[in-house]
């Protein structure tokens, strides 16, 4: 018999996605560890959840927010194109 | 042991797993960085039609007017990978029919013509010019032209689907089996003896304007997602939004438009339906009797209207105040508080629009459906006024336009007189085989060469079984395809795969580039040019192929099919002539957005017999009487088919049915929680479905039971896979469309777990 997966209250990626931009909206840059830990997010979850928010050349990526390195750490800013969704959802439609 | 990961989905539709899933999909295909500015001239006034839906463009267009599936179809259709000569010559057909549906279109695009070799059972290389030689010698042997079937899938364009029909009655018939037969018949049959036309009478503007909007039977999310920007709009504006549908579906209840920053960030979507109803399987009927009842009951009909334009009134009100409340409410699977509410809020609604999809066509008593529906509009003057009026939504990009440039094996006497006219031969008069009928004809050898524009016929069709045993007792199966697919695997004694032109891609004819025009559901006609190279230098246009057949077929023709082919705008001053609506066609097209075509209902014309709207409608009991409610030993349910969130029509793109919750795997029976409980399963329990018809049981082994959100009784999973428990012979009355969203089923624990 196959076996069901329990359906966990585990945060959705759509939830964590919005989470992490809503951060970054209010903030504009935030360290990565910091992030994760507000976001319960493990170091390899945190990095699956950029790979699809952050634009990474052969691996893509939606492009909204960017990586910096900065005395060993690391930092999440918003991309122009992130920085323009915040700007427009900041001033409502 | 497999695992099915069920996850409730607790999101809108649409918003960050839509363009999370729209960018899985352009990396899966390897055209990351090409299909971004693919997706960009996707719907534009200079670009191409997006060869998913049928969902019409706004006049104001967004730079981004595609959605999470057209950007999988378009993807699909991009991708980087091929399939070669060398591939074929690595796999045996018999070994390609071990991969699955998702595996063999997941191979890429097809690049050059491919004939069967039955020695050694491979796909070999073939000539076009041998290629057409060889279908013309089976077509010339056959006994009669009417041993051949022409079927054709939505995606054709109008000049391809002008030609092809053309070919077809040069050849000497009717038999142009298609698509529409297996989805929206009912709606062609059944609308022209209500209002005199088988088509929508609605445009997008009108939703601009309706107070409320009944949608009955579809699933725009999945189908039709860029509908759901329609509806955002009428939900933003006030209007009343009633769903019906037995599932529950996201897409019909929230919807983050992921054009709209605020939404995207603040995790709140625009609440769709503002009431959803989940009426039992092949309930609707009843519901828009209730509607009716109502209606007729408050005394708030549009006596004018109903006096100045329509026929059958009296006669109508009598059989729907014959039918008891509890009836109806029984029938309906709704309580009667419910139907009394949605015929009150129908009733104060100042402008409504009705729309429909598969869940309302593939039931016994479609057509008597779709009249109701029709008669629900009628009742209040819903038709011909702004903001008001019928919308079947259809579903691949041209289904509609097909059928207007001919593709219909009832083709009307006038069409085949003007078609006689133009091109100077007398075309076959009497009816030809639809989807239906040509299996059954392919089964019993009266027919036997099929030729496939487009589309997955082997599929797409019901009876999976016998469809797949008809198309093997043919001489002949040819396959106009862009992609590898099953109906190249189940292939007749001889077999031609031809490999054409994706939308996407530029189709040079002559030298210059040539555009072709498509139909959508709300009856705009425009021009769709491809933008990409091809992909691959050895494929031809659909219209090329149909040419070079009856070049082939036909030498010394009095049809210029090479003059034609050389100037797509040649084949449309032709069309102009035969197909009615399109006088001036190529000056109207070539303006940006192109044209809208007439449709009397909109102006309160109505070409019926009675030269008036006509209500019509089949008793209740009659309904009720004609459904097949076999005798079996355990509980019968009632099995819809629907489609996952990651597939178009038969075209599987991957295993995410997101907005459900199921990830990972096909063979799921969405069930309810307590009759799932009844039957002692346990959530992922594997069952085998049994189909019951008189002439015999249809088995569905080993799937998982999923609980969801549907009414008892009923069933769910998904198409193409369950299209084995339809019974050929179980179709609309009149309509011969298969009844997938009524399956009479039982099922019992798997016997290998």
């Amino acid at each position: 018999m196959p076996e069901a997966s329990d359906p966990s209250a585990a945060p959705d990626t759509e939830e964590l996605v919005i989470a992490l931009m809503q951060m970054l909206c209010a903030r504009r840059r935030i360290g990565m560890a910091a992030a994760a830990k507000r976001l319960g997010l493990r170091q390899s979850q945190m990095e699956r959840l950029l790979l699809l928010l952050c634009e990474d050349g052969d691996l893509g990526g939606l492009g909204f927010v960017q990586r910096h390195e900065q005395r060993g750490r690391m930092l999440l800013t918003l991309s122009p194109k992130g920085e323009a969704l915040c700007i427009k959802a900041q001033a409502k439609e | 042991m497999t695992t099915i990961k069920i996850h409730p989905y607790r999101q809108s539709a649409g918003g960050w797993g839509a363009l999370r899933a729209s960018l899985e999909s352009l990396k899966h295909q390897g055209i990351l960085a090409d299909g971004t500015a693919l997706l960009l001239k996707s719907n534009q006034a200079e670009g191409f039609d997006c060869p998913g839906c049928a969902w019409p463009d706004p006049d104001e267009h967004s730079t981004f007017e595609f959605c999470e599936n057209g950007v999988k179809a378009v993807a699909a259709e991009g991708t980087s990978k091929r399939v070669t000569e060398a591939f074929f010559a690595e796999h045996t057909v018999r070994a390609l029919a071990d991969l699955s549906d998702y595996a063999l279109e997941d191979q890429g695009r097809l690049t050059s013509p491919m004939a069967y070799d039955a020695a050694t059972d491979h796909y070999v290389p073939i000539s076009w010019e041998d290629a057409f030689a060889r279908i013309a010698r089976h077509l010339h042997a056959l006994r009669s032209p009417h041993e051949a079937l022409f079927y054709t899938s939505g995606r054709t364009s109008n000049e391809a689907a002008f030609l092809y029909q053309l070919f077809a009655r040069r050849f000497g018939t009717n038999n142009l089996p298609d698509c529409s037969n297996m989805c929206h018949e009912p709606t062609s049959l059944g609308m022209p003896e209500s209002i005199g036309i088988g088509k929508g009478t609605v445009t997008l503007e009108d939703f601009e304007h309706a107070d409320t909007l009944l949608l009955f039977g579809h699933n725009p999310g999945t189908n039709h997602p860029r509908m759901l920007g329609t509806l955002r709009a009428a939900a933003r504006r006030g209007a009343r939004i009633l769903a019906f549908n037995p599932l529950r579906e996201r897409g019909l209840e929230r919807f983050v438009n992921p054009q709209s920053p605020a939404e995207m960030l603040s995790n709140h979507g625009t609440e769709i339906a503002t009431h959803y109803y989940q009426p039992r399987i092949g309930g609707d009927y009843a519901v828009a009797l209730g509607i009716a009842r109502y209606i007729l009951e408050s005394g708030h009909a549009d006596e004018r209207f109903i006096a100045d334009h329509t026929h059958g009134f009296a006669e109508f009100k009598a059989q729907v105040m014959a039918t008891p409340w509890s009836d109806i409410a029984a029938e309906s699977g709704l309580r009667l508080e419910d139907l009394q509410e949605i015929g009150a809020i129908y009733d104060a609604g100042r402008a409504a629009i009705i729309t429909w999809g598969m869940g309302i066509t593939q039931h016994k008593h479609a057509v008597a459906t779709i009249q109701m529906l029709m008669n629900v509009l009628l009742l209040k003057g819903n038709i011909g006024k702004p903001g008001a009026g019928a919308c079947p939504v259809r579903g691949h990009s041209n289904v509609q336009g097909d059928r207007t440039m001919g593709i219909w094996e009832r083709p009307p006497a006038a069409f085949l007189d003007r078609l006689a006219a133009e091109f100077h031969f007398e075309p076959p008069r009497e009816d030809g085989y639809d989807v239906v009928g040509a299996i059954a004809a392919m089964e019993d050898g009266r027919a036997r060469v099929f030729v496939g524009m487009g589309g997955n016929f082997a599929n797409a069709s019901p009876d999976t079984t016998r469809a797949h045993a008809a198309l093997r007792a043919c001489e002949l199966t040819v396959h106009v395809s862009t992609k590898l697919n099953r109906s190249h695997i189940v292939h007749g004694r001889d077999a031609l795969i031809l490999p054409c032109l994706g939308r996407t891609e530029i189709d040079i004819q002559d030298g210059r580039p040539q555009g072709v025009t498509v139909e959508d559901s709300m009856s705009m006609v425009h021009i769709s040019q491809g933008m990409r190279a091809p992909a691959s230098p050895h494929l031809k246009s659909e219209c090329a192929i149909i040419a070079g057949l009856a070049m082939a077929m036909f030498p010394n023709d009095q049809i210029p099919w090479r003059e034609l082919v050389a100037d797509y705008d040649r084949i449309r001053d032709r069309i102009s002539r035969v197909v009615e609506g399109f006088s001036d066609f190529n000056a109207r097209v070539h303006k940006p957005r192109g044209f809208h075509l007439d449709l009397p209902p909109r102006s309160r014309r109505w070409i019926t017999a009675t030269g008036k709207a006509n209500f019509l409608a089949q008793p209740l009991q009659e309904v009720v009487a004609g459904r097949y409610r076999p005798a079996v030993a355990g509980r019968l349910f009632n099995l819809m088919t629907i489609r996952s969130h990651d597939q178009y029509n038969t075209t599987i793109y991957g295993f995410e049915d997101r907005y459900r919750g199921v990830s990972g795997v096909r063979n799921v029976l969405f069930m309810h929680a307590s009759d799932m409980q009844e039957m002692g399963l346990a959530e992922g329990a594997l069952v085998d479905i049994t189909s019951h018809w008189p002439d015999g049981e249809r088995a569905a082994p080993g799937y998982a039971v999923v609980p969801y959100d549907i009414p008892r009784g009923c069933l769910a999973g998904y198409y193409p896979e369950l299209n084995v428990l339809v019974p050929l012979a179980s179709h609309a009355d009149r309509a011969n469309t298969p009844t997938s969203k009524s399956i009479a089923v039982t099922i019992k624990a798997a016997s290998h777990a």
